[in-house]
């Protein structure tokens, strides 16, 4: 009898081995926790221009993260949104300095709009992406598919790299 | 009961096999064949077999010059011209030639005792060139019309030499790959020993065929991004084919003398210089650079702890080159003398004092050479100089006020601890000119002075026009005069601040011949000239304001001939695509059609052929809307939007053009954009250039208007009534007069 229990002991330690050794290389580098201060690019509220608001994010992935950031929206109340309401970031890749990022639908079907509101939505989330160093340009995946445009003005069948005519020049 | 149905069914099932392959043998009818430019068809007799083109062997032989023989007992054909042979089997899938088999999904056959045989993989043997015309379901065969000799380095690896033995007509293909380059040659072919000097560890080249297209393909494959960003670095050069590339970065170098050594396979532009902190670093852009690979050798010093290089652009094209400092330690860049390398040295922190305001200069002092970064801002109009590792001394003054014409007010700041911001308040934008004089041994004396000088001589030659486009820093007066006898366009440039020196004049293009540039006194004014020597001279307009900061002029290079006066009119939006929906639920797309229908009236009133993407509520993709203007070979594309953002402050009117097309479309967009804001009376949010895709594919002048925006109620309520779609109309509609008068064509 104290045989069995000395036994069934010696598994659980091994299984709890076993299980922490697997834990470990599944989670990998993906356990460290960054945190950094990033540029956030939000709409002046004429929809001219893109400023920016410094902000402090947390997480594995930064790159998500700051998008993340941009869905939730600016704290400065003369600033406004530039990701429509229930918007997720499906997924984020990068391939040497191209990222690639993928939306959910509802980037597309709670978006507002108009030649202006689709360059203040891209152009938020390219610039801001393109803050890394180690980031040239984005490519957009709307639910995981290829698109040649957001709502019909845009070209987004090729990456974009950041604009600089769109950062408000008077700040 | 069962076995009936059964038995139709079966019926059923065979007369629709019968049908159909019926059908099947009608479609495949026999195609047309010329060679060399000669009709064969009916000696070829052609018939098609899975999918290939079988044709009667005698014929075939005969009509290009080859030896035939057949061995009936083996029923075996061969083929022979110029030492190359060919043999086949009939009804065996493996063609012999020489010492090699290919396999044909299409063997011989033989009909009426005469031998078929699949003659596009024979005729390739005999090198000549297939082109399938699918529409006329013919088959052009020929001998190519050049053929490429041998690809080889130019200087330094800075392009590649394509020799050929005639010049075809030849293009690039830029691919997604930035590591893949396509070169089309058409009706070319590789010579039989071809030499190529360019394959290596790093560099794979390989030839292809696109099937039943006689163009030559030349694929390029590198290990890194190949230095190309455009499809206009292919040019003709003492009779071969030259693929010009960017420079590359080659080294970055630190030497024993405490010098850090970037260097390049060719010349570097002078990189615009940044500090920032946390980690600390200096950030060095370079204009007109590519990332490749390239040495670093690092040794353990005193002032950098790693250097970083990333592509951070590529249109245009910057290499960005990131020095991680070590603590409190600074670079320089020292005089770059060799243009194909950025010396950078370890610099100490210079004092700076002495500053004044005299003769119409800002002059201050420091007591070690340095950088500093110049850039004006407008609103109000500023020049900020910041002097990056530099502290300030005690009693400089901190603000001087002048009210001077061009300089208002000076101003000292203190950017961060390292840096020293000077700001001069100026009353309009204007150009500057700083210079740093080494006065003694610890004295270096800095002096900015205000002028006018010349940014840029650029010609831009387009389909009809040559744009001579000259770019001045501020406002200038000019003239511009027509002599012949040579012909020669002459503009005069008034104005005594003007500096020619420094403005590199462009190379000639289209009916210019020669370009010059000098200076005379008239009166009491200094005017700068600028002659262009034209070949011929049909026509010229005068585009630009005057005065104006920058002179257009767009010269026509043949007498212009209206022959097609097409306009295609693109409503935005359509079908189950509403566009923008305003507060009050008022859809763009029909906005966006009523406005459009509205200027086709206008249009075809004055005598304008005009064409509409979409003429009612239907769904069109982009692609399909660039497609119908191209392939009509329209004359001007206009897309027709409104606005809206997420907040209903947003309004007013704004144009887009994309910013690959420039010249042309800029022009119509400042007309279009002109009119709407005086007719409209709407904020003037300007003419932007974006990435739109209508107006970015489609390959004539291409402007989308933004006419208001739906999301401000206001607006929105505009955008209901008919006058307004009416004054939009008629707006946009002068806009595109305005341009054509101005082109007079």
């Amino acid at each position: 009898m104290k045989n069995r229990i000395f036994k069934f002991i010696i598994m659980l330690i091994i299984l709890i081995a076993v299980l922490g050794v697997v834990y470990y290389f599944i989670a990998g580098t993906n356990l460290v926790v960054k945190e950094e201060s990033v540029d956030l690019y939000f709409s002046t509220k004429d929809a001219m221009y893109l400023e920016i608001e410094s902000r402090t994010i947390k997480g594995r992935n930064l790159y998500k993260e700051a998008v993340n950031a941009l869905i939730e929206g600016p704290t400065a109340p003369d600033l406004s949104k530039t990701i429509p309401e229930g918007t997720k970031v499906l997924n984020v890749s990068r391939n040497n300095d191209k990222i690639q990022i993928d939306f959910s639908k509802e980037i597309i079907e709670n978006h507002w709009g108009g030649s202006t509101g689709e360059r203040i939505t891209v152009y938020s989330i390219v610039n801001t992406l393109a803050q890394f160093d180690e980031v040239g340009e984005v490519k957009f995946l709307i639910d995981g598919e290829e698109v040649d445009t957001l709502v019909g003005h845009m070209d987004l069948s090729r990456p974009l790299k950041p604009s600089q005519q769109i950062i408000n020049p008077k700040k | 009961m069962f076995t009936v149905n059964y038995k139709k069914i079966a019926l059923f099932f065979l007369l629709f096999i019968l049908i159909f392959s019926s059908q099947a043998v009608l479609s495949a009818n026999s195609p047309q064949i010329y060679i060399n430019g000669e009709e064969s068809t009916e000696k070829l007799d052609p018939t098609r077999s899975n999918g290939a083109v079988l044709v009667r062997s005698k014929a075939l032989a005969k009509s290009i010059g080859a030896k035939l023989n057949w061995s009936g007992s083996i029923n075996t054909l061969t083929m022979k011209k110029n030492g190359k042979s060919v043999k086949m089997m009939v009804g065996s899938p493996y063609i012999q030639i020489d010492s090699r088999a290919i396999r044909t999904d299409s063997p011989m056959v033989i009909k009426d005792n005469y031998t078929y045989i699949p003659f596009s993989d024979i005729m390739n043997v005999f090198g000549f060139l297939i082109e399938y015309d699918k529409l006329n379901n013919s088959y052009y065969l020929f001998k190519p019309e050049s053929h490429l000799k041998e690809i080889d380095w130019g200087p330094d690896r800075q392009s590649l030499i394509l020799k050929m033995d005639n010049i075809a007509p030849y293009r690039i293909r830029l691919t997604d790959d930035p590591k893949k380059l396509i070169v089309e040659i058409e009706k070319a072919a590789m010579e039989a020993d071809f030499v190529d000097n360019v394959s290596d560890k790093n560099y794979y080249l390989q030839s292809k065929r696109i099937e039943n297209q006689a163009t030559l393909q030349i694929v390029l494959t590198s290990k890194y991004p190949l230095p190309i960003n455009s499809d206009e670095v292919i040019s003709e050069e003492n009779g071969n084919l030259v693929i010009q590339f960017m420079p590359q970065i080659a080294s970055v170098n630190w030497k024993q003398n405490d010098t850090l050594e970037i260097k390049s396979n060719g010349n570097m532009n002078k990189p615009e210089i940044s500090f920032l902190e946390d980690p600390r670093r200096m950030v060095l852009d370079i204009p007109g650079v590519l990332l490749s690979e390239f040495e670093k050798n690092l040794e353990d010093n005193q002032w950098i702890k790693d250097v970083r290089v990333s592509q951070f652009q590529f249109e245009p094209t910057i290499l960005r080159v990131v020095l991680d400092l070590k603590e409190k330690k600074y670079l320089n860049i020292v005089n770059q003398d060799d243009e194909d390398e950025i010396v950078l040295q370890p610099a100490k922190r210079a004092r700076v004092f002495d500053l004044a305001y005299k003769d119409h200069q800002i002059v201050f002092k420091t007591d070690a050479k340095i950088e500093p970064d110049l850039f004006t801002l407008q609103d109000p109009s500023r020049l900020v100089i910041n002097l990056f590792n530099t502290y300030r001394e005690e009693n400089m003054q901190g603000e001087i006020n002048i009210k001077e014409n061009i300089v208002k007010k000076i101003r000292v700041g203190r950017f961060d601890s390292q840096v020293v911001r000077i700001v001069a308040d100026l009353s309009e934008m204007t150009a500057y000119n700083w210079e740093q004089e080494q006065h003694s041994k610890d004295v270096y004396i800095h002096r900015i002075s205000f002028a006018n000088k010349f940014d840029s001589i650029e010609l831009l030659d387009q389909n009809i026009y040559t744009n001579i486009n000259i770019n001045v820093s501020g406002k200038v007066n000019y003239e511009v005069k027509k002599f012949s006898y040579p012909h020669r366009l002459v503009v005069d440039i008034s104005g005594e601040e003007i500096t020619p020196d420094e403005v590199k004049l462009p190379d000639p293009t289209g009916i210019i011949k020669e370009i010059r540039m000098g200076r005379f006194d008239k009166e009491d004014e200094t005017v700068t000239r600028i002659v262009f020597e034209l070949d011929k001279y049909f026509n010229h307009n005068i585009v630009s304001d005057n005065p104006d900061n920058k002179i257009n002029i767009a010269l026509a290079k043949s007498e212009i001939q209206n022959k097609n006066n097409l306009i295609v009119l693109d409503a935005g939006h359509g079908g189950f695509d509403p566009g923008a929906v305003g507060p009050s639920n008022v859809e763009e797309k029909d906005i966006n059609l009523r406005i459009v229908k509205k200027l086709e009236s206008i249009l075809k009133s004055r005598g304008f052929k005009v064409l509409l993407t979409r003429k009612s509520d239907n769904f069109v993709s982009l692609n399909r809307r660039v497609k119908i203007a191209n392939n009509e070979g329209a004359r001007v594309f206009i897309s027709i939007h409104n606005n809206s953002s997420n907040k209903r402050t947003s309004e007013g009117t704004e144009t887009f053009i994309a910013p690959n097309k420039t010249g042309d479309s800029m022009f119509l967009a400042e007309n279009i954009q002109k009119e709407l804001i005086s007719k409209l009376g709407l904020v003037n949010r300007g003419v932007k250039k974006e990435h739109l895709y209508v107006i970015k594919y489609t390959e004539m002048p291409s402007v989308l208007v933004e006419v208001a925006f739906l999301s401000n109620p206001t607006e929105e309520k505009l955008l209901g009534d008919g006058k307004f779609i009416k004054d939009a109309a008629e707006a946009i509609s002068q806009g595109l007069f305005n341009y054509f008068d101005k082109f007079k064509d």
